[in-house]
């Protein structure tokens, strides 16, 4: 373990790491690239690497580009990646106020915090963790998604009736594409982008980045801190020790449920901060202060992603199975040094997966480092006047989405913007729509699937504990308030004869 | 303005293609008619066809003496791109990656496009797919598969990726042939169907060598037949499914084709390239590191062909046989 750590630190294997999140951090904070495309790009250039540097320079860039994105979901509202969507949501809310460099310090120190967790669990319990992945089969995939779903009400505390809608637009966009149970088109109206899905990032940069810039434009609304000319001034990344302090449970609570989450393949670090968001609405005493610029709301999720990031690492390394599509190309970096990841590599070359950890504890580390003065740089951006910044935004979001593909990619793009428009004028919270679409997929398929395996017996799926018990929270999620709305309602009848 | 990760991309590959050209001496600077060629991959970044697309195109761009980009364009098991391909010139400018899908695409109905749109380059390698039990698991022979089987007629629970696809294909053919009920539950991505078969929640998964050779060789997964003419040397002992009576369906193999009215002589140089570039280091590792190379699959463009109609003509009668059902 201690050897892993020096080798991680050798200067020939450091300056890969250095380089790894250098690199992570841009591609992670440019909309439409991210980890793992610059995973796949830069193979090839390592060839000629030895296996650990190698290694070391792509766990590093993977690390770090899960974290990037959210700086420009803060300050643009543009999710640069997937994991960065609960961020956006609530942080940009702390740019409007002129606070950026707040939330910006907490989701740089949450993540760090977060991937360090993750990685003390990496160092300690990876084996046992490995089993508990496996337990997770279609049923336990499906009460999990159930789960995040009853959590439509958290996250549009102040009307859930506009909740569950948005919700419902999520999930019947969730349903374009092929049937993966039967292989059948849906909703495709012939285009064949969309047959593989809605693009998921072209729809996310449409639905916040772009309908917030038209949105601004129709309302005259021309600069990105509300309240005048208050300059915007982030003077150091890092948050007061005290505000650190009051996350402390946050924080705590995120990081393990992001771990935990990470660790299935069928689940990734979008899915952990989604869930992990939900989570800490319902344990607020605050809720409905959520979706308007609470902290908790950007810890909660930038703890949770970057730990499923390293949790990801862990079924990949014990069991030759990778926990997201990161670390499914991170196979190909393994294979062209020779090197098979599985429960092999922990016997024949232990010392490879203790550097590896090494490695991603200390690229932890560095972003918390780099990003004080990456953050700076991008501090520049929010000064500039609200015209060129929209056009940027707008650029920025045309090239991102047609990194995904072809130019359709742009017009779904186009196409969110409207409906992001659409809904925040009626004023329907758009977070729901991200549950949907992001846990549609899952839970239908992971259903249907389920109930492929017991010939159409619902009650088998009950019989898995896993199963029975995330079900159960789901429907304590969803009665709860129910009840607690019913009684409300009935001392309030009594009151007034 | 250019797409920007197409300009990395295209970066990086200059840079690999220069290091090889410069590995390899000097570069046969033959009259290719384009100034550089595109070559679409309908995959994501990193995936089986993905690497194989990188792993060949510096060494074709040595022999065509024109630069070789690798684009990714992702979307419905590359019908995506390959409208892209032929919605361009048949001009041998563009290079489409095929996998037998673009046969399954067609013929279940996905796509209106035909794999005789296209003009096939070479078959470079063959992928032998294998069925697949948990290691220290109920089965331990693909005997006690077909007796388990037998006693619980359409209990077997058998793992593949896709629907309507070249998996639940094949395995419709294996298991014909064994004349045994089944499941077929179909996966989106392999990844959690493997963690279903190690967490013993199916009982066979059919997949490829190069997917699960690292699992087989670290005692999760034990192979119980292989899906070819006769054993594989790598896998001693693994009855062939030829040697079992079964009819041997095809294999999953990966080649290149360009637009169909391609001129000949383009065709002619680019089938030279690649059957150069197959030879090259680069690809070699790349097969050797994938066990790619345990079945002779290279093929030139006359020979790709014929197998394409052959293998047309296989799938779309065992996909008749699944709908009459």
């Amino acid at each position: 373990m201690i050897e892993g750590l020096q080798l991680a630190l050798t200067m020939d294997v450091f300056a890969f790491i250095i380089l790894g999140t250098l690199i992570g951090l841009m591609l992670g904070a440019l909309p439409g690239l991210d980890a793992t495309t610059g995973v796949a790009l830069l193979l090839p250039v390592t060839y000629v690497l030895a296996p650990v540097p190698a290694l070391m320079f792509f766990v590093s860039l993977y690390a770090a580009g899960v974290f990037a994105g959210s700086i420009t979901a803060i300050l643009f509202r543009i999710p640069g990646s997937s994991e960065a969507i609960m961020t956006a949501v609530e942080g940009h809310h702390f740019t409007a106020r002129g606070e950026a460099g707040l939330a910006l310090g907490v989701a740089v120190t949450c993540s760090a915090i977060g991937g360090l967790i993750a990685t003390v669990a990496l160092f300690t319990i990876t084996p046992w963790l490995a089993s508990v992945a496996l337990q997770f089969g279609p049923s336990e995939y499906f009460a999990l998604g159930v789960l995040g779903l009853s959590c439509i009400a958290a996250v549009s505390a102040s009307d859930p009736l506009k909740g569950i809608i948005a919700a419902l637009i999520g999930l019947l966009l969730a349903t374009v594409g092929i049937d993966q149970i039967t292989g059948a088109k849906r909703f495709d109206f012939g285009v064949s982008s969309i047959l593989g899905g809605i693009p998921f990032v072209p729809a996310m940069i449409g639905l916040f980045a772009a309908s917030e810039v038209y949105r601004r434009i129709a309302q005259r609304d021309h600069t990105l801190v509300s309240g005048g000319g208050r300059k915007v001034t982030i003077r150091s990344a890092l948050p007061p020790f005290l505000t650190l302090l009051k996350l402390r449970w946050t924080v705590l609570r995120s990081s393990v449920l992001g771990l935990l989450v990470g660790i299935l393949p069928g689940a990734g670090a979008t899915t952990a901060a989604i869930l992990s968001y939900s989570a800490e609405v319902r344990m607020s005493r605050q809720p409905e202060a959520f979706g308007k610029g609470k902290i908790e709301g950007v810890a909660a999720p930038e703890s949770a992603n970057n730990a499923a990031a390293v949790g990801a690492m862990i079924p990949l390394l014990s069991l030759g199975i990778p926990g997201s599509g990161t670390t499914a190309v991170l196979i190909g970096a393994f294979l062209i040094h020779n090197l098979q990841p599985g429960p092999f590599l922990f016997i024949e070359n232990p010392e490879i997966v203790y550097a590896l950890f090494g490695g991603i504890a200390i690229t932890n580390v560095m972003v918390l480092l780099f990003s004080i003065v990456f953050i700076q740089a991008f501090a520049h951006f929010v000064r500039l006047p609200y015209p060129i910044l929209a056009t940027s935004i707008l650029s920025v979001s045309v090239i991102g989405s047609l990194a995904f593909g072809d130019v359709n990619s742009v017009a779904v793009m186009l196409a969110f913007a409207l409906l992001g428009l659409a809904l925040e004028a009626a004023r329907y919270p758009l977070a729901p729509v991200v549950l949907g679409l992001v846990l549609g997929p899952i839970i239908e398929s992971s259903l249907r699937r389920a109930l492929l395996m017991t010939d159409f017996d619902f009650t088998a799926l009950l019989a898995r504990p896993i199963t029975a018990a995330l079900l159960a929270v789901a429907l304590l999620f969803i009665a709860v308030p129910a009840v607690a709305g019913l009684i409300r309602w009935w001392r309030a009848r009594k009151q007034t004869p | 303005m250019k797409r920007f990760s197409e300009v990395i991309r295209g970066i990086s590959c200059s840079v690999v293609a220069f290091l090889a050209i410069s590995a390899f001496g000097t570069a046969s600077a033959a009259d290719y008619p384009c100034s550089s060629v595109e070559w679409i991959v309908g995959w994501g970044a990193g995936g089986g066809s993905d690497s194989f697309a990188r792993s060949m195109a510096p060494g074709v761009a040595d022999t065509l003496g024109v630069p070789v980009r690798v684009i990714n364009m992702p979307g419905a098991s590359s019908i995506v791109a390959q409208e892209e391909v032929l919605n361009r010139p048949a001009d041998g400018c563009t290079i489409f990656s095929i996998t037998p899908d673009q046969l399954t695409n067609e013929i279940t109905g996905l796509t209106e496009l035909s794999h005789t749109d296209l003009q096939p380059i070479m078959r470079a390698h063959v992928d032998i797919g294998m069925m697949h039990a948990r290691k220290g698991g109920e089965f331990g022979s693909w005997d006690d598969v077909i007796a388990y089987a037998k006693d619980n007629p359409g209990e077997l629970l058998v793992g593949g990726t896709g629907a309507a696809s070249f998996d639940e294909i094949v395995v419709n053919i294996v298991f014909g042939a064994a004349g045994v009920e089944f499941r077929y539950i179909p996966y989106e991505a392999s990844k959690e169907m493997h963690a279903d078969l190690l967490g013993g929640r199916l009982h066979v998964v059919y997949d490829e060598v190069s997917v699960l050779a690292g699992m087989i060789e670290a005692g999760q997964v034990a192979p119980l037949i292989v899906l070819a003419e006769s054993e594989l040397e790598k896998f001693p002992g693994v009855q062939a499914a030829r040697d079992l009576g079964y009819q041997v369906p095809p294999s999953l193999w990966r080649g290149a084709a360009v637009k169909g009215g391609t001129p000949a002589d383009a065709v002619k140089m680019l089938e030279g390239a690649f059957m150069a570039a197959a030879d090259t280091e680069a690809y070699q590792t790349f097969e050797e590191g994938r066990l790619l190379n345990l079945y002779p699959g290279r093929l030139g463009a006359d020979g790709f062909a014929e197998l394409l109609a052959g293998e047309h003509k296989m799938y779309a009668d065992v996909i008749s046989g699944l709908n009459a059902n």
